[in-house]
């Protein structure tokens, strides 16, 4: 029922934390701790705490960005620097997509199905990550959301009931080579950092309670004490493990009760990496929708020469080779840096843009004020007109047929004059509303429902004009008169009514309009939620 | 189109049962009974550097090529060997002579020839635990005999020595005090910076006729018609290693003081004879040690026991525990003390004396002093080292 009101890619900051927890443990929890021993050395431990550090600080940028909800402003802003920033988070995305299908790919054709042909694991994986990504990121969450206390559950089965040996001097010393040359070791891990790039293109609604925080401070602990454990356990054997996570089971007590356990490792990292696997995939139509305007071509573009490549490449170790070297990684890092930080700068740009915009706007309404004044003085001057032949015609206490023509004929034109003006307004507060489009979606629904109360309050004077009445017309023209100021020079928290009041004055306005007028064109009926603001008059009670 | 096409999640999910179910007919997924279970494996060295395996193969239908199937005579466990110029090799030709899928996936057991581990198999090994998926957590066990002739023989009680050696390597908290060389571990030690690995040597020794008793159990491998039945002594290492020249047994009491010093224990036993020819017989409750370095060129050991007096003999006559005196009780406890400190003591002298760092004191160096840290040419013999044990007696 809530996510109901949310908005296009927008989720809660739990089912954010559940996403990031997939995507975060899905790589880091199997293949890092065999890298970083191949790469470096003993340095697992100060590795994973220099990458959650670096990771968290990337985070930190792009929760900001994407809580201003960054992606759209910038999109109706600065659409140039968004293209020349996207094309590198496309090619970013898709190295990293690539290089987790192939490893993933490759431990369950290697360790999981031998004997099944490596081209239906491929289809059987693909679907349901490609189904996953063109359903949205909302139905992602809601998956991540589900499967989370199952995945839980299996961890916390998985490490609780360890028994090994540990040897925590392995993971000494701290430092295996000196700082500079292990600083430019660091680059191989780029492509294990930038797990917040297919985020940046959400929005989040934020809860009471700061979900996201827990998640990556639960997520990167669990990962740095699975990392250690699988130091600790294995030694310098890590670098023949393919996933650590999977491996821990074998030294699960009941391991001896139940026989092999591997499926308590594997099943959750399986739920993980998918998920992981259908946000990065997610991410990259969001950005083929972006290009190609249509969501069905950018997801026929990428996905389709994904599967190709997938399906003709000779072995998997060729795309893990292609990807997992120094320069992908460096190019990761600083992606992961630059992207999210020049979104960043450009999102408040755009707010400051946009807000410059809403300023102008209400600028550009008091030339409205003065329209408005100028109408008011003319419905006033019509009125005055109107009041003068009502004097006239009471001084004279006669009916005269010239007079009543001539009052009738003034009538009209100071209608036809006050409904010329409310039309020009309409056309103005229509070509602002073009300019300042979809600002926010709260005013442009403001707006919309100011248009339609101009087109009901235009539909009501014709209905009173067709009417006739004079009374009617009369009170009407006091009451538009009135209302009128109260929109253009109260703004538009006058002109929504959204108080109990509006029934009354619905009421009021039904008094006011021939019944006529309102069986004729049954349409029009306003909705008592979106009425134009109608004060209530002592003039009204007598008109009763 | 598209987009109406994959909104329609029935026709997907539709669409890919109907793929699976056709593709999935066309798999041949071997069942269980196409897979030889393995339990133990055996590796040897023979001339020309090719390697003879032996698997021990878990028979389902009881039946033996011996006997023929079923009834009284039916066997549990099966030999297979093979011989190649690679351990996968031998395998491969053994899934063919055997006609199934060697499956080592349940192996907790690999027997390992002396001249085998001292050649050096660690990238045969890694072969083995990723292509045909050895478990890292298999114990490595170090034989003096052949690997084939410790598999074919049976043990009064539990009839397979397979069977036997995959308990004492499965139930860990039953026998801890024995030193466990798993296959990661294994592994692990051959990148490591001392290069020297330490596991238990299984001895074999002929039962007389007389403790046999009236067993009448038929022998356990394809082939071997023995009616022998032979006890096994796992307490002594087996130390070998790239950085030694010449491998090496470890005496059951410097192994037990380094499986202090290396792994804790839990389980066990300490005999100490005494100067005036008594003996005490201690239980282990725990024991743990470390080793520190104490500078670039000095270490210390630290060893901590807790034990509890079971038995106390005295001019060959046993003596009731309850009337030792707390003086006999201390006596006995520092005596203890002193056998174990001494054995350390001998073991490291030992280390010294072959160049072996199998207490693995150059990982300890690197760890403490980091990457700065140089070995110089006689590292070992060069080190100064203090060693502290503590013996705690307690009230059994």
């Amino acid at each position: 029922m809530k996510d109901d009101l949310l908005k296009k890619n927008e989720i809660y900051s739990r089912q954010l934390g559940l996403l990031l927890f997939c995507a975060i443990t899905a790589f880091n929890l199997t293949r890092l701790p065999r890298i970083i021993v191949n790469t470096i050395g003993d340095m697992v431990l100060l590795t994973n705490v220099i990458l959650a550090l670096a990771d968290i600080i990337f985070f930190t940028v792009g929760y900001i960005f994407i809580t201003m909800y960054g992606y759209d402003l910038i999109k109706k802003h600065y659409k140039i620097p968004l293209i020349i920033i996207l094309i590198p988070t496309c090619g970013l995305l898709l190295m990293k997509f690539s290089l987790f299908f192939a490893s993933a790919l490759t431990y369950i054709t290697t360790s999981l199905f031998r004997s099944v042909p490596p081209y239906l694991i491929i289809i059987t994986f693909f679907a349901p990550i490609f189904y996953m990504a063109f359903k949205g990121i909302v139905p992602l969450a809601r998956t991540a959301g589900a499967f989370f206390w199952v995945t839980l559950a299996l961890i916390v089965f998985d490490l609780v009931f360890i028994d090994a040996r540990l040897n925590f001097r392995r993971l000494l010393p701290l430092l295996t080579k000196d700082p500079l040359s292990y600083i430019g070791d660091l680059g191989r891990f780029g492509i294990y950092t930038c797990e917040i790039l297919p985020f940046l293109f959400i929005k989040v609604k934020k809860q009471r309670l700061p979900y996201v925080g827990i998640s990556i401070g639960f997520t990167y602990s669990l990962v740095i004490i699975i990392d250690i454990l699988t130091v600790v356990i294995f030694g310098y054997a890590v670098f023949s493990i393919e996933n650590a996570f999977s491996s821990l089971s074998i030294f699960n007590e009941f391991s001896a009760t139940l026989g092999k356990l591997d499926w308590v490792g594997i099943v959750p990292w399986l739920i993980m990496v998918t998920i992981a696997m259908s946000v990065l995939l997610w991410a990259v139509f969001e950005i083929g929708e972006f290009f190609f305007k249509k969501r069905t071509v950018g997801i026929v573009v990428f996905s389709i020469p994904l599967l190709i490549l997938f399906l003709t490449v000779r072995t998997m170790e060729q795309i893990i080779d292609l990807f997992a070297n120094f320069t992908v990684g460096y190019a990761f890092w600083i992606g992961s840096l630059c992207i999210p930080l020049s979104m960043l700068i450009l999102g408040i740009l755009a707010k400051k843009k946009e807000t410059k915009m809403q300023n102008d706007g209400s600028t550009q309404k008091i030339p409205q004020q003065h329209t408005f004044e100028n109408n008011e003085q003319g419905e006033e001057g019509a009125g005055q007109a109107l009041n003068e032949t009502q004097s006239n015609g009471g001084a004279s206490k006669q009916s005269d047929q010239s007079n009543q023509s001539e009052e009738k004929q003034s009538m009209k034109y100071s209608h036809a004059n006050s409904q010329k003006k409310s039309q020009e307004r309409k056309s103005e507060q229509a070509g602002n509303s073009s300019q300042s489009e979809k600002m926010h979606s709260e005013d442009n629904q403001q707006k919309q429902s100011n248009q339609a109360d101009m087109t009901q309050h235009n539909n009501n004077q014709q209905q009173i004009k067709s009417s006739q009445n004079e009374e009617n017309m009369q009170k009407y023209a006091e009451n538009s008169g009135q209302s009128g100021g109260g929109q253009n020079g109260g703004g538009k928290n006058n002109l929504v009514q959204k108080n109990r009041k509006s029934s009354l004055n619905l009421n009021n306005l039904k008094r006011a309009i021939s019944p006529e007028a309102l069986t004729q064109n049954s349409d029009s009926v306003p909705d008592t939620k979106s009425f134009i603001l109608i004060p209530e008059k002592e003039g009204d009670s007598n008109a009763q | 189109m598209l987009s109406k096409l994959l909104r329609s999640k029935f026709i997907i999910i539709g669409i890919f049962l109907l793929f699976l179910i056709i593709i999935g007919r066309t798999i041949a997924i071997s069942s269980l009974t196409d897979n030889a279970i393995v339990i133990a494996v055996g590796i040897d060295l023979k001339t020309q550097g090719k390697y003879e395996v032996t698997v021990h193969v878990v028979n389902p239908t009881g039946s033996s090529p011996e006997s023929g199937g079923g009834g009284a005579s039916a066997q549990k466990y099966v030999n297979y060997t093979a011989t190649g110029s690679t351990l996968a090799g031998a395998l491969s030709t053994l899934h063919e002579s055997i006609g199934l899928v060697v499956s080592l996936s349940h192996c907790n057991v690999v027997l390992i020839s002396k001249d085998a581990l001292q050649k050096g198999i660690n990238e045969e090994i890694q072969n083995m635990v990723d292509a045909w998926y050895l478990p890292l957590d298999a114990v490595v066990i170090a034989t003096e005999n052949k690997p084939i002739e410790v598999l074919s023989t049976t043990t009064p009680l539990v009839k397979s020595t397979g069977e036997y050696l995959r308990t004492i390597c499965v139930e860990s908290a039953s026998f801890s005090n024995l030193t466990r060389l798993k296959i990661k571990d294994y592994i692990s030690d051959y990148y490591s910076k001392a290069q020297v690995s330490t596991t238990m040597l299984l001895k074999m020794k002929e039962m007389p006729p007389a403790s046999v008793g009236s067993n009448s159990g038929s022998s356990s491998g394809s082939g071997s018609s023995s009616t022998k039945q032979y006890e096994f002594d796992l307490r002594d290492n087996f130390v070998f290693g790239a950085a030694i020249k010449e491998s090496m047994v470890l005496q059951r009491d410097y192994a037990q003081c380094l499986n202090f010093l290396r792994n804790k224990a839990d389980s066990g036993t300490i005999d100490v004879e005494l100067s005036d020819g008594g003996i005490a017989n201690f239980e282990i409750i725990s024991a743990k040690g470390n080793l520190r370095a104490t500078g670039p060129n000095s270490v210390n050991f630290k060893t901590k026991i807790v034990v509890v007096l079971r038995a106390y003999f005295k001019k060959g006559e046993p003596v009731s525990l309850l009337k030792l005196s707390l003086e006999e009780r201390e006596e006995l406890r520092r005596l203890t003390q002193d056998k174990i400190c001494l054995s350390t003591k001998n073991a490291f002298f030992l280390s010294q004396a072959h160049d072996a760092d199998f207490f693995h004191i150059e990982d300890e160096m690197y760890r403490t002093y980091g990457y700065k840290w140089e070995k110089s040419s006689d590292f070992l013999k060069s080190l100064d080292a203090t060693f502290e044990t503590k013996v705690q007696l307690k009230r059994g």
